[in-house]
C-alpha cells in the first residue's frame, strides 16, 4: 500500500514537472516573439516612452524579477496599459465570469440531463449516438454569430441588455451535451455493477446510495473530472470569442491586442493567464484519480 | 417497416453526400465571377436592376459563389490539416504502443501533457504576429497547419497508442503472431483494419477543430491566402446593420454547421457509427 503511494505521488510529481516545464516555455516563446515586434517600446518610469526597447534577454529579465519579485501581485507594464496588474483586475474577472458560470450550468445542466435521460433507453442512446456527436462537431463560434445574427434581425436592443446572460448560455448548452453524455456512460457503468444492486437489498435510502457510492464511484471511474478540467480551461479561453461578438469588456481584447502591438509584458500574462487553468485544471484531475480511486473504491464496496 | 425506413435514411444521407461534396468541389472549376459575366440574373435586385436572391458580397460579387467558394477553401485547409494529424497521430501511436524503455514512455508522456497544456489559440496568435509582414500567406497557412498538427498530435495518438496496445493482447493477433507472421503482415492485416473505424472517428472529431481554428483566427484578424468561411463570417459581422450582410451572416453560419457535419454524415452513411469502438 504504501509502495502504491509512493508510486502514485511520484506520477504526480511528474505530471506537475511537466506542466510547469511547458508553462515555462510557453511564456518564453511568447515572450520572445512578441517582443521582436519593430514597434515595440515600453513606458519610462515618468511616463515618456523610451527609445527602442531593450533587448529581449534584459527586458524579459526584468519582467521575471517584477512577477516574481512582487509575489505574482505586480505583473510589469505595457504600452497600451501602463499597469497590467490593473487591467487584469478590471477585466479578469468578466472572462472568468463568463467562464465559470458557463462551467457550472454546463456541468450541472448534464448531471441534470443524464439523470433524466437514465430513466429511458430510446432517450438515452438516441443523445449518444446523434446530440452528442452533433453538437461536439458544430464550431462554436458559427453558433455564437448565427445567435448574435438572428437577435440583430429580431432583437437588437437584446444584445445589449442581456449580452452576458446570452452569451453564458451559448457555452453552457455547447458544453451540456458532452458533459450528459459523460455523466450518462458513468451512470450506466456503475448502476449496473453489483455492489449497488447489493446495497439497495441491504435497505440503504437512495439519498445515501447515490451519495456515497454512485456519483463519487462516476465521477472517479467515468473520466468526467478529467474532462471537467479540460473543459473549464477551453471555456476560459474559448469566452474570448463570446466577450468579442457581445462586447463584454473582458480582458480578451487587451490580450489580443498586446500581442499584434508588441507588448510583451501584457502577451506573457495572458499566456500565464490561459496557461493556469489548464494546468490546475490536468493536475486536479490527474491527483483526484491517483489519490482518491483506492479510497472510492473501498467505499463503494461497503 | 424499419428496413424501409433505414433505406430510405440511407439514401437521403447519398444524395446529400454528393450533393454537398459536388458543391465544394465545384468551385475549383468554375470562377466566382462566371455566373455575373454570363448574365445569370437571380434574386435581390440591384441598382441596375438585377435581382440576386441574397445579394452580394462587399466586392459586388453573387453570395452564393462567394460562399462555395469559401466553404470549399475552408474544407480544404480542414481536411489536409486533419490528414496530417492522423498520419503523425498514427505513427506516433504505434510507436508509443511498442514502446518499452522506461525514459522513452516518461518522454512521451510530458510531451503528450504539455501539449494538451498549450493554450492553442494564444500561440497560434503570437506565431502570426511574430512573422514578417512579407510572409507569403501561404507559408502562414502551411505555418498554421504545422503548429495546430504539432499540438493535436501527441492526445490523438495517446488513443491510437491504446488501441493498439488493445488489439496486441488480443487473441486473433497472438494467435497470428505465433503462426510465424511478420511485423508487416501484423500491422497490415491485424492491425489497419480494426484502426479504421477509430481513425475515421478520429476524423470526424477533427475535422471541425480545424475549421473552428481557421475562424477563430480569422474573425480576430488572421487573413489566409484563401478567402475562406471565417473571412466571410468577419465581413458580414462587421457591417451588422447593412442588409443583406446580416442574412449572409446566418446563412454562412448554417453553412460552416454542415461543413462540419458532413464528415461524421460520411461516416454513418458508410455504416461506421461515429463513436470510438470500446
Amino acid at each position: 500500500m504504501r509502495r502504491h503511494v509512493q508510486q502514485r505521488l511520484a506520477r504526480m510529481i511528474t505530471v506537475i514537472a511537466a506542466l510547469l516545464a511547458a508553462g515555462l516555455v510557453s511564456v518564453f516563446i511568447t515572450f520572445y516573439l512578441v517582443s521582436q515586434q519593430p514597434e515595440g517600446m515600453i513606458l519610462s518610469p515618468n511616463g515618456a516612452v523610451s527609445d527602442p526597447a531593450p533587448p529581449f534577454g534584459p527586458r524579459l529579465l526584468r519582467w521575471s524579477c517584477t512577477v516574481i519579485g512582487s509575489g505574482f501581485t505586480n505583473w510589469g507594464g505595457s504600452t497600451t496599459a501602463p499597469n497590467v496588474t490593473n487591467l487584469i483586475r478590471e477585466r479578469l474577472p468578466v472572462s472568468v465570469q463568463i467562464g465559470l458560470t458557463s462551467w457550472l450550468i454546463g456541468w450541472c445542466g448534464g448531471l441534470l440531463a443524464a439523470l433524466l435521460l437514465i430513466r429511458s433507453r430510446r432517450g438515452a442512446q438516441a443523445h449518444l449516438d446523434v446530440v452528442y456527436p452533433v453538437v461536439q462537431a458544430v464550431p462554436p463560434l458559427t453558433v455564437v454569430f448565427f445567435v448574435y445574427a438572428v437577435l440583430m434581425i429580431v432583437a437588437p436592443r437584446a444584445i445589449d441588455r442581456i449580452g452576458m446572460v446570452i452569451g453564458i448560455g451559448i457555452l453552457s448548452g455547447l458544453i451540456m451535451p458532452a458533459a450528459a453524455a459523460l455523466w450518462l456512460n458513468g451512470l450506466r457503468r456503475v448502476l449496473d455493477q453489483e455492489f449497488v444492486r447489493v446495497a439497495r437489498a441491504t435497505g440503504i435510502g437512495p439519498v445515501r446510495l447515490w451519495g456515497r457510492h454512485v456519483i463519487p464511484n462516476v465521477l472517479v471511474s467515468s473520466g468526467v473530472l478529467t474532462q471537467a478540467a479540460f473543459s473549464l480551461a477551453g471555456l476560459v479561453v474559448g469566452s474570448i470569442f463570446v466577450e468579442r461578438v457581445f462586447s463584454l469588456g473582458g480582458i480578451s481584447a487587451s490580450f489580443l491586442e498586446s500581442i499584434k502591438s508588441g507588448q510583451a509584458e501584457l502577451a506573457a500574462t495572458a499566456v500565464v493567464v490561459y496557461f493556469t487553468p489548464l494546468a490546475v485544471g490536468v493536475s486536479l484531475a490527474e491527483g483526484l484519480v491517483l489519490f482518491f480511486q483506492p479510497e472510492q473504491e473501498g467505499r463503494g464496496n461497503e | 417497416m424499419n428496413k424501409r425506413r433505414g433505406d430510405v435514411a440511407r439514401w437521403v444521407a447519398w444524395i446529400a453526400i454528393g450533393a454537398s461534396t459536388t458543391l465544394l468541389v465545384l468551385p475549383l472549376f468554375v470562377a466566382e465571377r462566371m455566373p455575373a459575366a454570363a448574365g445569370l440574373e437571380l434574386g435581390a435586385r440591384l441598382d441596375d436592376g438585377s435581382w440576386l436572391p441574397i445579394g452580394t458580397d462587399r466586392r459586388g460579387l453573387p453570395f452564393e459563389m462567394v460562399l462555395l467558394g469559401a466553404l470549399s477553401a475552408s474544407g480544404g485547409f480542414a481536411l489536409a490539416g486533419t490528414m496530417g494529424v492522423l498520419l503523425g497521430a498514427a505513427l506516433l501511436g504505434v510507436f508509443e504502443a511498442n514502446l518499452r524503455a522506461r525514459y522513452g514512455q516518461l518522454a512521451v508522456q510530458v510531451l503528450t501533457l504539455g501539449a494538451m497544456a498549450m493554450p492553442d489559440v494564444t500561440l497560434l496568435l503570437t506565431v502570426h504576429a511574430s512573422l514578417p509582414r512579407e510572409t507569403p500567406k501561404l507559408a502562414f497557412d502551411l505555418i498554421i497547419l504545422g503548429v495546430v498538427g504539432a499540438l493535436w498530435v501527441p492526445p490523438t495518438s495517446r488513443l491510437i497508442a491504446s488501441r493498439v496496445q488493445s488489439l496486441q493482447t488480443s487473441l486473433f493477433f497472438t494467435a497470428s503472431r505465433s503462426m510465424g507472421a511478420n511485423r508487416w503482415h501484423l500491422f497490415r492485416r491485424e492491425l489497419v483494419p480494426h484502426l479504421l473505424e477509430d481513425m475515421g472517428w478520429l476524423l470526424a472529431s477533427i475535422f471541425p477543430r480545424f475549421l473552428h481554428v481557421e475562424l477563430g483566427l480569422a474573425y480576430i484578424g488572421v487573413e489566409y491566402h484563401f478567402r475562406g468561411v471565417g473571412q466571410l463570417l468577419k465581413s458580414s459581422y462587421e457591417n451588422p446593420a447593412a442588409n443583406p450582410y446580416m442574412w449572409h451572416l446566418v446563412i454562412a453560419s448554417l453553412a460552416a454547421v454542415w461543413l462540419s457535419l458532413l464528415p461524421m454524415l460520411v461516416l454513418r452513411t458508410f455504416g461506421t457509427r461515429g463513436v470510438p469502438s470500446s
